[in-house]
């Protein structure tokens, strides 16, 4: 089904791939913190908004009938001046909950939220990690930060007004990491998907192309 | 050991009226460091923003230390936290987008962060717990909660500020064995019961001032905890029988002692 989708972080690598993968079946608007996204967004395009606005956020995404909120999975160039890393502490937490609340405020009925996969590291090498078990973020900003999206958007969900799913990946295309081809075809399924699990308005997957968390466990 | 059983803390948010009630507390005990956005002397001469009964901070004097600091600025909160033996995070900021990120979660990363960076022995950490908060998995209708269940903020800006505040609090005491206690608080209200007010009743989860302001210093002094990041429901034991009270008593010997007897018992008749 063709959807009108927005991509946050769409002036990151991740957000680039997304856009250009997606764009071959929706209607795509990329969204990020810079004036130009420095790349290639396929037939997708592109918006300067700034997710920790509130007003400029919504008018990003009134026309849009998905979100795919791929910002907090790595650290954007764009932010500057943070030599301690709480201005993307800042941004990922107060841009998920800009955007999540903003979604809610227009009617859009899911976002798909993409995390980091690091979150999982440190259990264990021999253990079958889950995506419902504890994170165990490192404490530092850049660590938190993704955690910290993932509990706004558990939250927001909680209040039924949204659905949450949120994609867990890799490095993009490292080993061990989720490759761009994983990366897309985990979204677009996630897009079209009829309800979360178990009629919860929150679910979470690992998406691993190589690595421990990947199927096979390579 | 943990315990600080006398020395130095610093407060963050020494402005508000916990504050007040904890500076009360301490402050034969303990050289205070006391820390707001605003200068202690302009708040100590203005009511508090909270109603006439709620307590408006006391100016100390030396050996104790009056700072301004915006705990959003590590330089600043780490300044702070320089030579103490304790910390009290009470900050909070409430309708603001921007403040309440900056205050509640950045604030409470800086003051971790601190507190790791200058060896401090406990962080005394404290937020809300909402009784309702509109969503179905608010625990409100549920009864003889504990203090540690996982908080439900939902949506709303205040509590799901603070939520993330405790969470980020929480890794840093995992992580580097810094020993934080919780003290999650609702509603407030003073000692002294009014006649009228007798046998009006009052909400779930509620603490006197005072009592809220001697929570601290059982906090300081208590025993090591069996792990370095407790939560303990701060509040009087009330008939409803919706929070149980009985961790706090156990792991800090700290117990209300109002427990609002003329509120809630019906005037006799005529």
């Amino acid at each position: 089904m063709h959807m009108k989708v927005v991509v946050s972080g769409a002036d990151g690598r991740l957000g680039m791939a997304l856009c250009r993968a997606l764009a071959s079946d929706h209607t795509v608007t990329g969204i990020g913190l810079q004036v130009d996204a420095g790349g290639d967004l396929g037939a997708s395009r592109y918006r300067q908004v700034d997710l920790r606005l509130p007003e400029a956020v919504r008018e990003s995404i009134v026309e849009a009938e998905v979100i795919v909120h791929a910002q907090p999975h790595s650290r954007s160039a764009s932010v500057e001046q943070d030599p301690d890393g709480t201005a993307w502490l800042d941004l990922v937490a107060r841009g998920t909950y800009v955007l999540t609340t903003a979604a809610c405020d227009v009617g859009i009925g899911r976002i798909v939220l993409i995390s980091q996969l690091r979150l999982m590291d440190d259990y264990a090498e021999d253990l079958a990690v889950r995506p419902y078990w504890l994170p165990l973020p490192e404490a530092d900003a850049a660590g938190l930060a993704p955690y910290t999206a993932e509990l706004v958007g558990r939250e927001i969900a909680r209040s039924g007004r949204i659905e949450v799913t949120c994609l867990r990946f890799g490095d993009l295309d490292a080993t061990p990491g989720t490759s761009s081809a994983d990366a897309a075809r985990a979204v677009a399924d996630a897009i079209q998907r009829e309800r979360p699990d178990r009629g919860h308005s929150w679910d979470i997957h690992h998406v691993a192309t190589t690595g421990r968390f990947a199927p096979s466990g390579r | 050991m943990a315990v600080v059983a006398g020395g130095r803390v610093v407060i963050f948010g020494a402005g508000g009226p916990v504050g007040a009630a904890a500076i009360e507390a301490l402050k034969e005990n303990y050289t205070l460091r006391l820390t707001d956005v605003r200068p202690m002397a302009e708040i100590s001469a203005q009511a508090s923003v909270q109603g006439r009964r709620a307590p408006v901070p006391e100016l100390l004097a030396s050996p104790h230390e009056n700072m301004v600091v915006d705990v959003s600025d590590y330089g600043q909160v780490e300044r702070a936290c320089q030579g103490m033996d304790a910390a009290i995070n009470l900050t909070v900021l409430r309708p603001d987008l921007e403040k309440a990120f900056a205050v509640n979660m950045t604030g409470a990363y800086n003051i971790a962060r601190a507190a790791v960076a200058c060896g401090l022995k406990r962080l005394i950490h404290t937020g809300p717990f909402h009784t309702t908060l509109e969503h179905d998995a608010d625990y409100w209708n549920d009864h003889r909660l504990v203090d540690d269940i996982p908080l439900h903020p939902g949506g709303d800006l205040y509590a799901l500020t603070k939520y993330l505040g405790g969470e980020i609090t929480r890794v840093f005491a995992e992580r580097h064995g810094l020993e934080v206690l919780v003290f999650l608080f609702c509603g407030f209200r003073p000692r002294r019961i009014e006649p009228a007010e007798r046998g009006k009743g009052t909400g779930p989860f509620i603490v006197s001032w005072e009592d809220a302001g001697e929570s601290f210093l059982y906090g300081l002094r208590a025993a090591q905890m069996p792990s370095p990041y407790e939560t303990f429901f701060i509040c009087a034991k009330t008939p409803d029988r919706k929070h149980r009270v009985d961790k706090a008593k156990r792991l800090l010997g700290w117990e209300a002692k109002d427990t609002f007897e003329e509120l809630l018992r019906k005037p006799p008749g005529p």
